[in-house]
């Protein structure tokens, strides 16, 4: 704004002609006091000359003085168009401002909530699952163990005497097999026995051929008086003849049964040892088999423990990823009571406003009474810390009080 | 049969975080978002403890249990107030209401979980 001072004109105000006016009656009054002398006319001169001096010298001093009043009047008034408009900019920003601000805190507080529960949520559920899984390998883990380490009738120990059982029991068959044979084999020694009676009945009957023989020759020695004793001799070599050749076919017969019974021993035998290495090699199969089974069961059990352990640490961990994530609920409050002053912040300058703007009073703003308002919509200790602008510390620990 | 505690917080993260606390120490828990909502659920079920937020919308905490001691059937019920308030005055406040203990946001579960335990009837 250019300046356009205003300087009064130099006129000489009253009571400096009076100076001036006193200076020359004191010159005149001298002159005639002394009688119209030249001393006396050089000092009326001189009175002159200082009255007009005096006058002028006010003069000047009342137009400085003037002039300062004038120019400290211009400044004031300035100062009071100057602040006038610089309060009412000061509004004007504070209206356009302040709700913009407490939209963008609402905003933040919204979003950082809306986020915070969503994380909230999915956490929640991942620490149900944890549990779930947790409580299903406990269950299994349970299970493994009574089956490894259980009694007689858990369920490992007694798959595995089950399984031996049927070893057992093949090794019984193979036991009775084996009796079977040796009864066999005792069939063999009398099939022996029956051969050497065999032979005995033929050599009898060659014997008795040879006796009726004789006894065909005494007969025809004798004559007519031998002939039926030789009818006999000779009914008696036919007999011994018969029974030699009895004897011979049951020679035949027990030695083609000894062949047999022989050759069914020696198959039995093979059958026997091929099924008795295939029931050692079954037991160890099955050993091996369940051997196998309890290491992997081990094995299975050690890694459900494992996630076990590790999914109770994840949970753990979750667990206090929610608890600082409480921080949510302090910021909340925090911003909505920020916001809620700045909504009312906003209202109170608009009331400023339309006051000075209508030309009425405008009531001066208790500054301590509006902040001590503020703090009392405060709930945390961050609040009034930052209220009083002490350093800021995280939120004390937790702080529990019985009534 | 597991006992049962009313939650009632307009924070959805801390209901959350209470809930699953409480229930995985094997409590059963009914949620509510401010006091008159939790009112609503003073219905004639058994609460064996009731946890309430101060500062809520609709009606605060200290509000609601004050009216919930007018409830015949919860009036011995006990009450635990669960809040980022700290003042002294304020805890009074809840006190002279009928709360039983005050504890501060945020919360450790065990401490949450040993005042639970300290203030259910056996």
């Amino acid at each position: 704004m250019v300046n356009s001072t205003v300087i009064p004109s130099q006129t000489l105000p009253a009571w400096g002609w009076i100076s001036a006016v006193i200076g020359l009656v004191g010159g005149v009054v001298v002159e005639v006091i002394s009688g119209f002398s030249l001393q006396g006319g050089i000092a009326g001169l001189v009175l002159v000359a200082l009255g007009g001096m005096a006058g002028l010298w006010s003069n000047r001093q009342f137009i400085a003085a003037l002039a300062a009043a004038h120019q400290r009047g211009w400044d004031e008034s300035q100062t009071k168009n100057d602040n006038s408009g610089t309060v009412a900019d000061l509004e004007r920003i504070c209206l356009e401002v302040l709700p913009i601000l407490a939209r963008q805190v609402e905003t933040s507080r919204s979003q950082t909530e809306e986020a915070i529960t969503s994380l909230v949520a999915r956490f929640s559920a991942i620490v149900e699952q944890l549990q779930q899984v947790i409580l299903t390998s406990q269950s299994s883990v349970g299970h493994l163990t009574d089956t490894l380490h259980g009694d007689q009738s858990g369920g490992f120990a007694r798959s595995e005497q089950r399984l031996l059982g049927v070893v057992n029991n093949l090794g019984t068959t193979l036991a009775s097999k084996g009796r079977m044979l040796n009864e066999v084999r005792q069939l063999t020694g009398q099939m022996e026995v029956l051969n050497t009676m065999a032979v005995d009945v033929k050599k009898v009957a060659d014997h008795t051929n040879l006796l009726a023989l004789n006894a065909a020759i005494e007969a025809a020695r004798a004559g007519n008086h031998g002939g039926g004793f030789g009818v006999v001799a000779d009914e008696v070599r036919r007999l011994s003849r018969q029974s030699g050749e009895t004897g011979r076919n049951m020679g035949q017969q027990v030695g083609i049964l000894q062949t047999a019974v022989a050759t069914v021993v020696s198959s039995a035998e093979e059958a026997a040892a091929q099924e008795n290495r295939m029931m050692t090699a079954a037991e160890e199969t099955i050993r091996t088999v369940l051997s196998e089974f309890r290491t992997t069961t081990g094995r299975l059990a050690d890694s459900a423990k494992e996630l076990r352990q590790v999914g109770s640490h994840i949970g753990d961990e979750i667990s206090d990823v929610l608890v600082a994530l409480q921080f949510q609920d302090r910021t909340s409050q925090i911003l909505a009571v920020v916001g809620k002053n700045l909504t009312a912040l906003r209202d109170q300058v608009q009331a400023h406003a339309s006051a000075r703007e209508q030309g009425g009073s405008v009531s001066a703003i208790n500054v301590q009474e509006w902040l001590a308002h503020m703090e009392l919509g405060y709930s945390t200790k961050e609040q009034y810390r930052d209220h009083h602008n002490k350093i800021s510390q995280p939120p004390d620990n937790t702080d529990i009080t019985f009534f | 049969m597991s006992k049962t505690i009313l939650i009632i917080d307009d924070s959805p993260s801390v209901r959350q975080v209470a809930a699953i606390a409480l229930r995985g120490a094997g409590y059963e828990v009914v949620d509510a978002v401010d006091g008159k909502a939790a009112l609503g659920k003073l219905d004639g079920r058994r609460y064996h403890l009731i946890i309430t937020d101060v500062n809520m919308p609709v009606m605060d905490g200290i509000t609601f249990i004050r009216e919930a001691k007018k409830l015949p059937n919860y009036r011995f019920t006990p009450i635990m107030v669960l809040t980022t308030e700290s003042d002294e005055r304020k805890k009074e406040l809840g006190r002279e209401a009928g709360a039983k203990a005050w504890l501060v946001k945020p919360f450790q579960p065990a401490q949450l979980l040993q005042a639970v335990a300290k203030l259910i009837m056996p």
